[in-house]
């Protein structure tokens, strides 16, 4: 039972106290994804799947069919089928680490399908002897792990757009995806062809059909860069990088290079297009920002969020993501009344460095409208912005890095909107 | 004592083991300059990196529209690909008009792209 006691508001809106959740005997009511019911009701005990033996084993198992709906959404040129995106539906996930099958993709020319056999890495420039590796002589490399969210940096740019998107949230701000990689600390191999000392970028490329590559600073590699193998737990899939991939912890998702076949030791960049022509901020100046490579603190609430419906007024668990590319998130606050008060929200342990971290905070609706939002604080004392005070600093035409506060207004009805305030 | 001998023959052992995280086991195979040379598709904006050659724009014209103007339409104003040419306006106007004649920072950008992409194959490149 929930006692009015347990009703204590900490903040507008009908906020309560985060470890309001640590209590017993809390019901919190389920805002569901319109179109489903959650609680149909159960009339039948003698179940089908208790009459007689279930399936038999499976080599990789699969989702329920009853959770079909929980995909990525994609989105291909008409003229290019591999040239598009693909979203996490972070509107659809708990906890912290995406599923294999759902992170998010970038290609620019479709997914290669790389025999291992056949793939090597060759490291080469400023270096005293350069290096050819195989896949196999790779597996005998020390190996280490790291748990870190990869998101592309033109992630949320719906949120340039004048007027508020209606989508739902991974389809929104999906273009980030969080998971354990592991292979090798790049540093270990950078010390095997000796670095020359007049060095300072490393160019990576893929084996793609694009032949992608983009410009590093050599001591963001030598800091904590990983030639990842796996990808939690198992060889990283092929629209993910395999058979290796270039994790850069934090930084823009473009320069995860996947498919990784060269790195270039070099004095300068290369000035390729994902480093001039994209991936660069136009400023109202006319002038733009180049190598922003650091993706600033964010958070957004997955639920309740766009798509969601509250059938009643009562108390409900909002819980969201939150993630900075410059360390870890030491604090996220909620606010149910559109900003005017804000309440600190639970983090889930352990909260890692340039990870995700879920957050949660109990919230008595009563029923009337209310706008939700989240900010994220991280290590540095860096405030997630209101989306007037970002486009205030580099206009609307930025294209990357759109990282505000997301409002979502809820309705009388129970009806969630994306508003801006 | 002993405890102070235990805590410095762990802390030696402890040591000992980060170094030994560190190192790899020397596995890459050495190459030779040619073989970077063939692998090796960097071009700098100094132009290092480019191959030998020439061209005209009457000559890219021709290339153009019969290789590229299915995707990024007439004269390069844009189609189910970026708009390339023909900026109507500037970077500062709203919205600004990014091309590679107002935004893009140089040729060998460019090149790189040209190079890289086989357009007999129409493969999308960069
Ligand atoms: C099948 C369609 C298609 C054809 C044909 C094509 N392109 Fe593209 N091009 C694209 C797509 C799609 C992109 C965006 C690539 C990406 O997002 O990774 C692109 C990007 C570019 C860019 C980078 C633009 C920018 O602003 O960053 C240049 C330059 C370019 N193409 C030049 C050409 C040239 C020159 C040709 C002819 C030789 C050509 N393209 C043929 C589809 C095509």
């Amino acid at each position: 039972m929930t006692r009015q006691s347990d009703l204590q508001t900490v903040a507008g809106g009908g906020l309560l106290d985060r470890r309001v959740f640590l209590k017993k005997g809390l019901v919190f009511s389920i805002a569901a994804l319109t179109s489903e019911s959650l609680l149909a009701s159960i009339n039948d005990h003698h179940l089908p799947w208790m009459q007689k033996p279930g399936d038999t084993f499976s080599n990789y198992g699969q989702p329920s069919p009853h959770e079909r709906k929980t995909i990525r959404w994609t989105m291909a040129n008409r003229d290019a089928s591999g040239n598009g995106v693909s979203w996490t539906p972070l509107h659809d996930l708990e906890g912290t680490i995406t599923p294999n099958g759902l992170h998010f993709e970038r290609h620019h020319n479709g997914v290669p399908q790389i025999d291992p056999k056949q793939h090597q890495l060759l490291i080469h420039g400023s270096v005293k002897t350069p290096l050819l590796f195989d896949m196999d002589a790779l597996l005998h490399y020390p190996m280490t792990s790291t748990f870190c969210f990869i998101e592309c940096g033109g992630n949320s740019n719906a949120g340039w757009r004048d007027k508020p998107i209606q989508t739902v949230a991974g389809y929104f701000h999906g273009m980030a995806s969080c998971s354990e990689w592991t292979g090798i600390p790049l540093r270990i191999l950078l010390d095997e062809v000796e670095v020359k000392s007049q060095a300072k970028w490393i160019i990576a490329e893929g084996a793609d059909a694009s032949i992608m590559n983009v410009s590093i600073p050599l001591e963001k590699a030598k800091d904590d860069c990983i030639l990842a193998i796996y990808q939690n737990g198992e060889r990283i899939r092929p629209e993910n990088g395999y058979p290796l991939r270039l994790i850069v912890p934090g930084w823009e998702g473009v320069l995860n290079v996947k498919w990784l076949r060269r790195l270039h030791i070099s004095n300068k960049p290369t000035m390729s297009r994902n480093e001039t022509s994209k991936y660069t901020e136009l400023l109202p100046s006319g002038k733009a920002r180049q190598f922003t490579f650091v993706m600033e603190a964010k958070s957004i609430i997955t639920r309740p969020s766009y798509g969601y419906k509250l059938d009643n007024k009562g108390l409900y668990q909002i819980s969201g993501l939150a993630w900075s590319g410059r360390g870890k998130i030491i604090k996220v606050e909620v606010s149910a009344d559109g900003g005017k008060t804000w309440a600190e929200a639970e983090l889930q342990e352990p909260v890692l460095a340039k990870c995700f971290t879920r957050f949660r905070i109990p919230w008595n609706w009563n029923g009337d409208k209310a706008i939700l939002k989240s900010r994220a604080i991280d290590e540095t004392g860096y405030v997630q912005p209101e989306r007037n005070e970002l486009i205030s600093k580099t206009g609307k035409h930025s294209y990357f890095h759109y990282n505000a506060i997301v409002s979502w207004e809820v309705s009388n009805t129970g009806k969630i909107s994306h508003v801006y305030t | 004592m002993y405890t102070l001998r235990l805590t410095v023959f762990l802390f030696c052992f402890v040591g000992f083991n980060i170094f030994a995280k560190e190192k790899g086991p020397n596995l890459g195979k050495s190459v030779s300059l040619t073989f970077i040379k063939q692998w090796d598709m960097d071009i700098f904006p100094d132009g290092k990196g480019l191959p030998k050659g020439d061209g005209t724009a009457t000559l890219g014209k021709d290339i153009y529209k019969k290789h590229c103007l299915s995707c990024h339409g007439v004269d390069g104003t844009g189609d189910s690909a970026d708009e390339l040419a023909g900026a109507n306006h500037t970077l500062t106007d709203n919205p600004p008009d990014q091309t590679i004649g107002t935004y893009l920072s140089g040729f060998t950008t460019l090149y790189h792209d040209f190079l890289k992409g086989q357009p007999e194959t129409y493969r999308v490149i960069f």
